[in-house]
């Protein structure tokens, strides 16, 4: 057999670097600590297995991570559905964020404070710290927002999809998206805009 | 959440931002969105944020 060429010594180098993050993102979505070490071995061996497919893509990360989003979606959808959960906790976290979003408003409807602008997307992007400013942020949303959030915005589920996988209701839903929007915008606002707290 | 007849508040449009981004919107409140947002500087900034955050999830 071969000796590992200096390219796949590499891959394998940089991708065990990622591991700690794909494992993250694997243990958002799927509760089970074992089915998210599974989707993330099957995302690395899917790119060790086929480097060449690799071979001169962007970004190793973006496409280790989007392999893993194939594999986790898979797993979200073979599993046995959540039990929904208890209506009481639900309709107390409901009523939370509605007031939390009450807050940034004047009585008279109007935004406490004018929004920062956040100029061009395109410009952003290629800034890689962004990314990693976003993560953290990311990382700060409470646990079950965060799942939502990515399983919206990341794995791009639907509105329905996400009920029926978790249980929860529309309206749960798109309040718990748009309050986690709201503080990752609060999040970025502070850590990457620049804007005083 | 019953809001005002043809004026929704910035705190109405926000929150129907959000939702837009989630579900097709009926056609009388994508309007109203629309006209407000011709007006409003603070929900026309908060709409560009949220389609900045939308575009950063998905730029693989």
């Amino acid at each position: 057999m071969p000796a590992p060429s200096s390219t796949h010594t590499d891959i394998s180098q940089q991708l065990n670097a990622l591991r700690p993050q794909l494992l993250r993102f694997a243990q958002l979505q799927l509760r089970d600590q074992a089915r998210a070490e599974d989707a993330v071995q099957d995302a690395l061996i899917a790119v060790l297995e086929q480097p060449g497919r690799y071979a001169g893509r962007s970004s190793l990360r973006t496409y280790v991570t989007g392999i893993l989003k194939f594999k986790i979606v898979d797993a979200i959808r073979s599993s046995s559905r959540e039990q929904a959960v208890d209506d009481v906790a639900a309709r107390a976290d409901a009523a939370a964020e509605d007031e939390a979003i009450d807050s940034l408003f004047l009585p008279d409807g109007h935004t406490r404070d004018l929004p920062t602008q956040w100029g061009d997307p395109d410009r952003l992007f290629e800034q890689q710290d962004f990314f990693r400013v976003l993560e953290v942020c990311v990382d700060k949303l409470p646990a079950q927002s965060a799942r939502i959030f990515m399983m919206r915005e990341w794995l791009e589920f639907d509105t329905e999809e996400i009920c029926t996988e978790l249980a929860v209701t529309s309206a749960n839903v798109w309040v718990v998206l748009y309050r986690a929007r709201l503080r990752l915008r609060e999040c970025l606002d502070l850590n990457w805009f620049g804007k005083p707290a | 959440m019953r809001y005002r007849r043809f004026n929704p508040t910035c705190r109405e449009v926000h929150r129907l931002v959000s939702e837009s981004m989630d579900r097709e919107l009926p056609l009388i409140d994508r309007g109203r969105i629309r006209m407000h947002l011709f007006v409003c500087e603070a929900c026309t900034r908060f709409s560009h944020q949220m389609a900045v955050l939308r575009r950063a999830f998905r730029q693989d």
